[in-house]
């Protein structure tokens, strides 16, 4: 091989090595513009709408907005607990259908904050619950299956005491009505000697009349 | 060496380390494309490909044509609002266990919201019956009926209180003329019946098992 032709093959060479450089930088750039962190964490997304709405998809779930204000949210809420929250054009919840440590409770509130009506299971027995407050957060009406499984209406006065309430066990409903003072003044239906009857008593527990 | 074995020996030097510091990074690129090359991102308007968001936890939300899901980082469904498996649309929050808590839906289009004990048993649930009347159940453990508040087929409105045997054992309901409260004994005999009779007056009596009137007044 004459030097001339050694010269042209080391030119050829050169010059594919440039172009393969080329190349590979080629490749280089495009892999650093379309590489993804392989990571499977991924961000939010959000749909807008010309009205100042939007509803961001997190791995929360779904919070719908009317502008900055929160109306919808469907998903984990800020404890943690699985939640469905509507929120008035304040931005107060108004209404919240969620799992509070796992116990399933549907809340209505007033627009200052208050729980106003609810349905839930007791955090003890589970047995279930449909509770009226008043505006003073007081309970003061409840239908239940109360700590011994007995079904049970109760109304209650502001002050929270039970002023009246129906209840039944296997053998026999009543109907007790009581005072301010918490004395029972008319009992109707099973007493606990087995009979069924009626009594109406005074403020220090005697009977007044009694049937039958 | 002459003067030109010379020159090509240093460029032939130099195509030597240039090819092998190319294929380096050639290899290295394939590597890397191999490593994070994903699919093109699907359109947000392609209903086949659900969306899944997920967090550093391992929370993650999904949204598919039938709705959404949300799923804890132990992959229990905690929430889905959507569709469900029956068609209905449904709003569903599960426990830490993933056991079915509380469910509002639609149940042959008829609105219910349950709430579940810890065994899946219905607890409590305020839904519309068949003639779309509005009603609040609760049951016991045992799934059986203890309390309701409901309108008759009569579309009077009803306070009603069971056994553990699921019958009734007293009711307080009104008609358009008078209101009444009727209490059973676990026979099924009512024992006080107190309230507007069917004749349209307005008393109270007491009975015997045998439903004889013990006393009445007036």
């Amino acid at each position: 091989m004459t030097d001339a032709q050694l010269a042209a093959r080391v030119d050829r060479l050169e010059r594919a090595s440039r172009r393969e450089r080329v190349l590979a930088l080629g490749v280089l750039v495009l892999a650093l513009a379309t590489a993804q962190a392989p990571a499977p964490l991924s961000s939010p997304r959000v749909v807008r709408d010309a009205a100042g709405g939007s509803t961001t998809l997190s791995a929360s779930g779904i919070v719908v907005r009317a502008g900055t204000t929160v109306r919808t949210a469907v998903g984990f809420d800020k404890d943690r607990n699985p939640s469905i929250d509507l929120t008035d054009s304040t931005g107060a919840l108004r209404e919240s259908m969620y799992l509070l440590a796992d116990r399933p409770v549907l809340r209505l509130f007033d627009r200052a904050g208050k729980r106003r009506a609810e349905m839930f299971l007791a955090s003890d027995t589970e047995n279930g619950e449909f509770v009226i407050r008043d505006a003073a957060d007081v309970t003061r009406l409840a239908a239940f299956v109360g700590s011994k499984g007995l079904p049970e209406l109760a109304l209650y006065g502001t002050d929270g005491s039970a002023r009246a309430y129906a209840s039944t066990d296997d053998d026999s409903p009543y109907l007790v009505m009581k005072d301010a003072a918490g004395a029972s003044r008319v009992v109707i239906g099973g007493y606990t000697s087995g009979t069924m009857g009626m009594d109406v008593r005074d403020a220090a527990g005697t009977a007044l009349f009694s049937k039958p | 060496m002459d003067r030109l074995g010379s020159e090509l020996a240093a460029r032939v030097a130099r195509l030597e380390s240039s090819r092998l510091r190319d294929r380096t990074i050639v290899v290295a690129v394939a590597v890397l494309a191999l490593a994070t090359a994903q699919a093109p991102a699907p359109k947000v308007t392609d209903t086949a490909v659900p969306i899944v968001v997920r967090d550093a936890s391992g929370t993650t939300a999904t949204l598919t044509s039938k709705g959404l899901t949300v799923r804890d980082a132990a992959g229990r469904t905690r929430t889905f609002a959507g569709v469900d498996a029956d068609g209905r649309p449904s709003v569903d929050l599960g426990d830490a266990s993933g056991q079915l808590r509380e469910s509002m839906y639609l149940l042959n289009d008829l609105p219910v919201l349950r709430q579940f004990d810890k065994t899946g048993k219905r607890r409590a649930e305020i839904r519309l019956d068949k003639t779309e009347d509005g009603e609040l159940l609760i049951n016991d453990a045992s799934e059986k009926l203890r309390l309701a508040l409901f309108r008759t087929t009569a579309g009077d409105p009803q306070l009603g209180l069971y056994g553990s045997d699921e019958k009734l054992r007293a009711y307080f309901s009104t008609d358009d003329a008078s209101p009444y409260l009727v209490m059973r004994d676990n026979a099924g005999t009512t024992r006080v019946y107190a309230g507007g009779y069917k004749d349209g007056t307005i008393g109270i009596d007491i009975r015997n098992a045998a439903n004889t009137v013990l006393w009445r007044a007036p």
